[in-house]
């Protein structure tokens, strides 16, 4: 039996204390219970086996922490678990299935549970042939698979056992914190144990210890026999190395780097030396480590000195009450929370792998490409059919998330082929509204679209509307408006001229960005309409001389789709066969089409001026003007007509027409004065606009002027065709 | 190209190792896991340094709790009266990273992977890890140097989330650095030799030399002088 002999009275020395465990639940861990929740346990809130490693400290400033990694659900250790000085912690995990399960956990029955496992151990003597048994863990933790979150309380190995005894745990003065001061005071058995271990000529203590460390062991005993010679022994062998001359100290991997205060597992090491060695002096040595070695010089050596406590040695006796719950990260006792949704939702994994390859773009190509701008451009797609599915499909790809769709119809057999947000199944049973369909493909193909399909009928001038279905259509209008309103870009895909007339005047009203996109057989157009007639011109660029008389006129508005007809938008499908109804062109116009719809978007989104950037143009024929433009993406044009029968495009600029039926300035001051009536009126009425517009008048005055001129010159002229 | 075969990173990372772990005179060591060659699709394994104390001064604060826990404290104050457990301020927020070096089959590179991570196991985020970046790290990104930039990408043999320093043009950086070398490919027979293996470990301490202060790693002067 140790020297009892010099213990000091109890109440001279300081109270030992134990520096906390921190424990680190691997991110690899979480990974792996959330596929084990969803494919094994689903509601089992059955206690689960677990493994968990640890090394002594191995930094001065940081402890070192009991992982429980990916590897710890395999029940014991993987490849490459256990490996250099780590050692294996056994444990266990409680996973509730709600949160107030977790809340209303009864965590001190659960500790105290964990704790009895432990305490069972010691009693039993099966903790000193499997000393890892000491350092066992217990988990409870709460897990929100829809966001990723994980809700735990760690209560790290155990010193549970030994709370009530700790207090009247006696400590040799304790070591000065310089690093040299390992040894406990003048005396001490283990006073001179690092320098006896240094000079030990007959076995490298190092080796020696790191066997025992390779091999698992967090705990074992060095037996210093008279002479140098230092041997490493288990746990169960303290006994018989008592019969031997020499001192014997107990060694424990040491996860604490304070030269000051032991770390957690040597409370459960001390449990054990009074219920089975029935000691009442230890000495300890606690190893640290550097680069896989036991590091000398840090480690600390100490003589414990220990309560006598009978009842705790009595056969049978109860478990000691425990302790541990671990503190969370704000110091707090608490449960501590891992969200982990960044790092393993795979919504938010596509949206962020999404944007990365548009950063790529911008480190790499495009330094000024403004993607927070892009990306929160809410964009309203009027029409779901080819050119809809092209659009939408292309403003994803470009990392925007908010589209509304609108449609008024359903998805047809012949609809998959061309408009590449359906398939077959969309046709079924009458088919699917196409807007509806079409939102919930975009969401299908990029969960973190934020994608909506709104059925509606677009109203349309020359589609006359009777008494009794005027509520619906002006309820449609309101609809079409507000949709409008909280976009940032409307497109206009939709298969008429004439459903185009209210989007546009609204988008004018409004002075919203339109891009309007149009197909004929073989050839497109695709144009943005210029702001709006009452919007507030852009700034002029140089403020030096706003008022003198002859500065540059600001820029002409840009027209809109309707600036170049001098009759008002009809019904345009009365009277006509089946194939003028349906849009029939060449299947390749439509993707060019919606493509160029999207990049210049793309591009007017980067343009400082944005609705009222004037427009680019290039002489056809002439290679890619040098500074023509100070734009990142190029140019800005106004309009792309395409010609696929010659593969070829030209960009074309016109301007507003004070008298145009949809953007006139006459006809949106109309609108905002009359509303609901002007609307109903115009159609109804088809000359109505021309009317207001001054169309009639115009045209009026040049048969008035043809003629004179018919008059004047007996030639004859075509009046009918401007 | 000036590529590197699956059987050259491996040789010049077991040479790295040896390198790093004599000069550099502190705790932190590489460790090589499965350098097996023979694996299946040309896995070469990695080599790691673990838990390394961020290069920061000061860690970051202690986000703030998720209003999940709202009540959660009390009932465990209860539990807490052990005058035996040391109270200290807490390291659970401390910063600490692990590198690991892995071959890009892709690339055919070597590249760099981190993860940074607090104390207690929770993962930091991007601004955080870009926040213990040394300083000059920053500026060289946003002066468009292309392969400093980090991206989140699985590890390739853990498929847990890491960060990495983008292979994409490694390549292109090792033609500049290896000059006239970079050119010869070293082919079945020549990988046996001395000069092959020369090769493998200058172009991986080459590599280092760049990708390594990126994030702070760093061996001094003499450990380039060659000696094999």
């Amino acid at each position: 039996m140790a020297a009892g002999s010099g213990v000091p009275p109890d109440n001279t020395l300081p109270l030992l204390q134990f520096v906390p465990w921190q424990s680190a639940v691997d991110v690899g861990f979480w990974q792996k219970l959330a596929a084990r929740k969803l494919a094994e346990l689903r509601l089992s809130e059955a206690e689960q086996p677990l493994a968990g490693h640890f090394t002594a400290s191995t930094h001065t400033q940081l402890s070192s922490p009991l992982h429980v990694g990916p590897d710890a659900w395999a029940g014991g250790v993987s490849e490459g678990a256990v490996r250099g000085g780590r050692a294996v912690a056994p444990g266990s995990c409680v996973l509730t299935n709600t949160l107030d399960g977790f809340k209303q956990a009864d965590k001190k029955a659960l500790l105290q549970a964990a704790a009895a496992k432990v305490w069972a151990a010691i009693v039993s003597g099966q903790a000193e042939r499997d000393s890892a048994l000491l350092n066992r863990f217990f988990l409870l933790t709460f897990a929100d698979l829809k966001k990723w979150d994980f809700v735990y309380c760690v209560p790290p190995p155990l010193g549970e056992a030994m709370a009530r005894a700790c207090l009247a745990w006696k400590q040799a003065p304790p070591p000065a914190p310089p690093p040299d001061a390992v040894a406990g005071p003048p005396g001490d058995a283990v006073s001179d144990l690092a320098a006896r271990l240094e000079a030990s000529s007959v076995e490298d203590p190092g080796d020696v210890a790191a066997a025992s460390v390779g091999g698992g062991s967090p705990f074992f005993l060095l037996h210093c026999a008279e002479g140098e010679q230092v041997t490493a022994h288990s746990l169960e062998h303290w006994s018989a190395l008592q019969q031997q001359a020499g001192t014997v100290v107990a060694v424990y991997l040491d996860p604490c780097h304070l030269a000051s205060h032991p770390g957690w597992p040597l409370r459960n090491l001390l449990a054990l030396a009074v219920v089975r060695w029935r000691v009442r002096t230890l000495p300890v040595l606690a190893l640290k480590e550097t680069r896989g070695r036991p590091d000398w010089d840090r480690s600390l050596a100490t003589t414990v000195h220990l309560p006598d406590l009978p009842e705790w040695r009595a056969t049978g006796a109860p478990c000691p009450a425990a302790v541990g719950w671990e503190r969370s990260a704000a110091g707090a006792l608490g449960p501590r929370v891992a969200a982990l949704g960044a790092a393993l939702d795979p919504v938010q994994l596509a949206g962020a792998a999404v944007d990365l390859n548009l950063q790529l773009m911008r480190w790499r190509l495009l330094p000024s490409l403004d993607l927070p701008r892009l990306t929160a451009t809410r964009c309203l797609l009027l029409g779901t059919g080819t050119l809809g599915c092209a659009v939408a499909r292309t403003l994803l790809a470009w990392g925007v998330r908010d589209i509304t769709l609108v449609d008024s119809g359903v998805v047809s057999f012949s609809n998959p082929v061309r408009q590449s947000l359906f398939t077959h199944a969309d046709c079924l049973a009458g088919g699917r509204p196409k807007a509806e369909a079409a939102a919930a493909a975009l969401r299908a193909i990029f969960p973190g679209a934020q994608a909506s399909g709104v059925r509606l009928s677009i109203p349309m001038p020359g589609h006359a509307v009777g008494a009794r279905e005027a509520p619906a259509v002006l309820a449609a209008c309101a609809q079409l408006e507000q949709l409008i309103q909280t976009s940032d870009a409307v497109f206009l895909l939709t298969d008429t001229r004439e459903s185009r007339w209210l989007p546009t005047l609204l988008a004018a009203a409004h002075n919203k960005l339109a891009i309007n996109a149009a197909l004929g057989f073989d050839t497109f157009l695709v144009m943005r309409h210029g702001a709006g007639p009452l919007a507030a011109p852009p700034p002029a660029p140089s403020a030096d001389a706003p008022a003198a008389a002859g500065a540059a006129a600001p820029p002409l508005r840009l027209g809109c789709y309707f600036c170049n007809d001098v009759v008002a938008p009809l019904d345009s499908t009365a009277g006509r066969t089946l194939d003028q109804q349906c849009t029939v062109t060449r299947p390749g116009l439509a993707p060019m089409a919606a493509a160029l719809a999207v990049e210049l978007l793309v591009a007017l989104r980067h343009h400082p001026a944005g609705l009222h950037a004037p427009a680019d143009s290039t002489p056809p024929g002439a290679a890619f003007p040098a500074g023509a433009t100070a734009q990142p993406l190029g140019l800005v044009p106004h309009q792309v007509r395409g010609f696929l029968a010659f593969f070829s495009q030209l960009l074309v600029t016109g301007h507003a027409f004070d008298k145009c039926t949809a953007c006139s300035a006459a006809v949106v001051r109309e609108y905002h004065h009359r509303g609901p009536d002007f609307l109903l009126q115009a159609f109804n009425t088809p000359t109505f606009l021309e009317d207001l517009t001054g169309l009639t008048a115009l045209r009026a005055a040049t048969d008035e002027l043809l003629a004179e001129w018919e008059a004047g010159d007996d030639s004859a002229a075509d009046a009918d065709d401007f | 190209m000036a590529a590197l075969s699956p059987t050259d990173f491996a040789r010049g990372a077991r040479y790295f190792v040896d390198v790093w772990n004599t000069f550099r005179d502190e705790q932190a060591e590489w460790v090589e896991f499965p350098l097996d060659v023979a694996a299946v699709h040309q896995v070469s394994g990695y080599v790691a340094l673990s838990n390394i104390p961020a290069m920061s001064a000061t860690p970051s604060e202690i986000a703030a709790e998720s209003s999940m826990l709202t009540g959660l404290e009390e009932p465990l104050d209860e539990l807490d009266e052990d005058t035996a457990t040391l109270v200290f301020p807490s390291t659970a927020a401390a910063h600490t990273y692990d590198f690991h070096m892995v071959y890009s089959p892709a690339y055919r590179v070597p590249f760099l992977l981190l993860r940074g991570q607090r104390l207690d196991g929770t993962l930091l985020t991007e601004e955080e890890m870009a926040a213990d970046l040394p300083a000059q790290t920053a500026e060289l990104v946003n002066d468009g140097r292309k392969w400093l930039f980090l991206t989140r990408q699985d590890h390739p043999y853990l498929n847990q989330p890491w960060s990495a320093l983008h292979p994409c043009e490694t390549a292109q950086m090792m033609k500049l650095l290896m000059g006239q070398e970079s050119i010869q490919t070293s082919g079945e027979n020549e990988e046996k030799t001395k000069s092959g293996e020369i090769r493998a470990a200058k172009y991986f301490l080459a590599w280092f030399s760049v990708a390594g202060p990126v994030v702070g790693l760093t061996l001094p002067l003499d450990a380039y002088r060659f000696q094999l």
